[in-house]
């Protein structure tokens, strides 16, 4: 019975290690040194909405980058959630809802709606800026929660749309998950070698 | 002795591994609104009050059909009315209430939370003259407009305000009561002309613009002599002698005293007595009369922004204002 346990013991250990380093391993290579997290979206839309669910989940800097197909003016705003949404509620729009991996998309959602709307006509934006064929902003969350809305010139539709952060504490908890995962193999086969190793009798036998 | 052992050995190696599993570092829910910072950053503050100075400028130096249109669009409050009178009023001189555009703004203070309307309160130099200029938007798709433009009186100072980036309390055109401007009232009690009995005592008048309309009025009345009755008139809002309490916006200071923008008329009175039998008229003064000589009164009304320093303790003071001639009537 002892036996049967440390037997299952050593398949789970065995299985958790080999998850771990591999997980580890993988976010290791996908993350880089630094720790950058890309993630991406077509939306293919007017005006795509990133809120704060999305770009105020983490202490770090946050970079966007959107692009347009046609080298045409595309703007971004950032402001207060309840500011921007007061602009764009009721407009056709894209709406990031998530991210995920591992295929490091940028989830979005069309939110319908009536007519055009131009969000760069209002005074609201804490920060804007505006680009030809492209457009990029960081934001440093230090004005945190916002919502960022990205508008491409009226007739034409926002391409891609990149999110980018950066955590170096991702990179050293892919490295220890490695590590941890390879530690459990270590154990796994530690404990496997025990099992196989032939038992000593340790029974006394008495003599005449 | 053995499965001991094994067992505490799996235990902590399951333990460690499952915590790091678990661990998605700094990963955590989006902080929730405050709804008592800034209106607006400083930032976006001073590229807004940069974009509408410079648009009503181009607006109150435009003439033809549409320019009342345009003049509309960009300034409210006083701003535009003292915008108009200066377009309808023909006057030689209207240096100081011409609008022009500063090359840098400073933003001294912003309206606090996330309500409606909003209002910036920033500074700038042109000339050597410091100007406070006030922008106000009354909702989220209204942009800024021009409310208010003064010339700062040469060596005054506004106490500190609270952080901009905390913004500061507003009293907006639209929530100014009686008492906001109680200031404001006592201040055109005290220079109004003859001089009253009693002065208030919760206004000083020992600031330049205050001590000039002091002095000139006694100079006019003593140069008519007894020709005529002269008499000048502060009237609190622009709406002649009605007050509009809407032409008027608080900010707080830091030290929970206010600077007050308020519009005033000023209307000057010449009554000729039964010793003239017609009083000629100065030359601008005729220009703007259409007439050389008045057989029995002329009344010249003046539109007036003021800005007002109420301390907490001590007597208001005016830091800033501007006169623009808007009406001329005689018989």
């Amino acid at each position: 019975m002892p036996h049967l346990i440390t037997r299952v013991l050593t398949a789970l250990l065995a299985v958790a290690g080999l998850l771990c380093a591999a997980v580890g391993l993988w976010f290791m290579t996908q993350l880089g040194s630094d720790g950058r997290a890309t993630f991406r979206a077509q939306p293919g839309e007017q005006v795509v909405v990133l809120g704060p669910n999305v770009i105020n989940r983490v202490e770090s800097p946050v970079d966007l980058q959107a692009t347009t197909a046609d080298g045409s003016p595309v703007w971004l705003g950032a402001a207060r959630p309840s500011d921007a949404e007061s602009v764009i509620e009721g407009a056709p729009a894209m709406r990031a809802t998530g991210v995920s991996v591992p295929g490091w998309t940028l989830e979005t959602a069309t939110a319908s709606g009536e007519g055009q709307t131009s969000p760069q006509s209002y005074d609201l934006w804490q920060d804007t800026r505006t680009g030809t064929g492209s457009v990029a902003m960081t934001l440093n969350q230090a004005a945190a929660p916002q919502t960022v809305v990205i508008a491409a010139a009226e007739g034409q539709t926002v391409d891609e749309v990149t999110l980018s952060v950066a955590d170096q504490s991702w990179f050293t908890t892919a490295v220890v998950l490695t590590l941890g995962g390879l530690l459990l193999l270590g154990v796994a086969a530690y404990l496997l070698l025990r099992t196989l190793r032939p038992r000593r009798d340790t029974t006394v036998k008495e003599t005449d | 002795m053995m499965r001991r052992t094994t067992l505490a050995t799996t235990g902590a190696a399951l333990a460690l591994t499952l915590g790091g599993c678990s661990s998605i570092a700094g990963v955590q829910d989006a902080p929730t609104e405050d709804t008592s910072g800034a209106s607006i950053s400083q930032a976006a503050g001073s590229v807004v009050t940069e974009r509408v100075i410079g648009e009503a400028a181009a607006a109150s130096q435009a003439t033809g059909k549409d320019a009342d249109k345009r003049r509309q669009q960009v300034l409210g409050g006083p701003a535009l009315k003292v915008s108009s009178a200066r377009a309808s009023v023909k006057q030689s001189d209207d240096k100081g209430t011409a609008l022009e555009t500063p090359a840098e703004t400073t933003v001294l203070a912003v309206s606090k939370g996330t309500g409606w309307p909003r209002s910036i309160l920033a500074t700038s130099r042109v000339d050597e003259v410091q100007q406070l200029h006030v922008l106000v938007a009354d909702g989220p798709k209204e942009a800024y407009h021009l409310f208010a433009t003064v010339p700062m009186a040469s060596g005054a100072s506004i106490p500190a305000f609270a952080d901009p980036a905390e913004g500061v309390a507003v009293t907006p055109p639209e929530g100014i009561g009686e008492d906001d401007l109680g200031a404001a009232r006592d201040w055109a009690k005290a220079v109004a002309y003859p001089a009253p009995k009693k002065a208030p005592e919760s206004v000083a008048t020992d600031d330049t613009f205050s001590t000039a309309l002091q002095t000139n009025a006694a100079k006019q009345a003593k140069e008519l002599d007894e020709l005529a009755k002269y008499t000048v008139e502060h009237s609190v809002g622009m709406g002649g002698s009605k007050d509009d309490p809407a032409d008027a916006i608080r900010f707080e200071l830091a030290d929970g005293g206010h600077l007050t923008i308020a519009a005033l008329t000023r209307t000057d009175k010449v009554t000729a007595t039964d010793k003239a039998k017609e009083l000629t008229l100065p030359g601008p003064l005729a220009e703007l009369a259409d007439d050389e000589t008045i057989t029995e009164d002329i009344t010249v009304k003046h539109l007036e922004v003021v800005a007002l320093v109420e301390p907490k303790d001590g007597k208001a003071s005016v830091v800033g204002a501007l006169e623009q001639l808007s009406d001329v009537s005689s018989s």
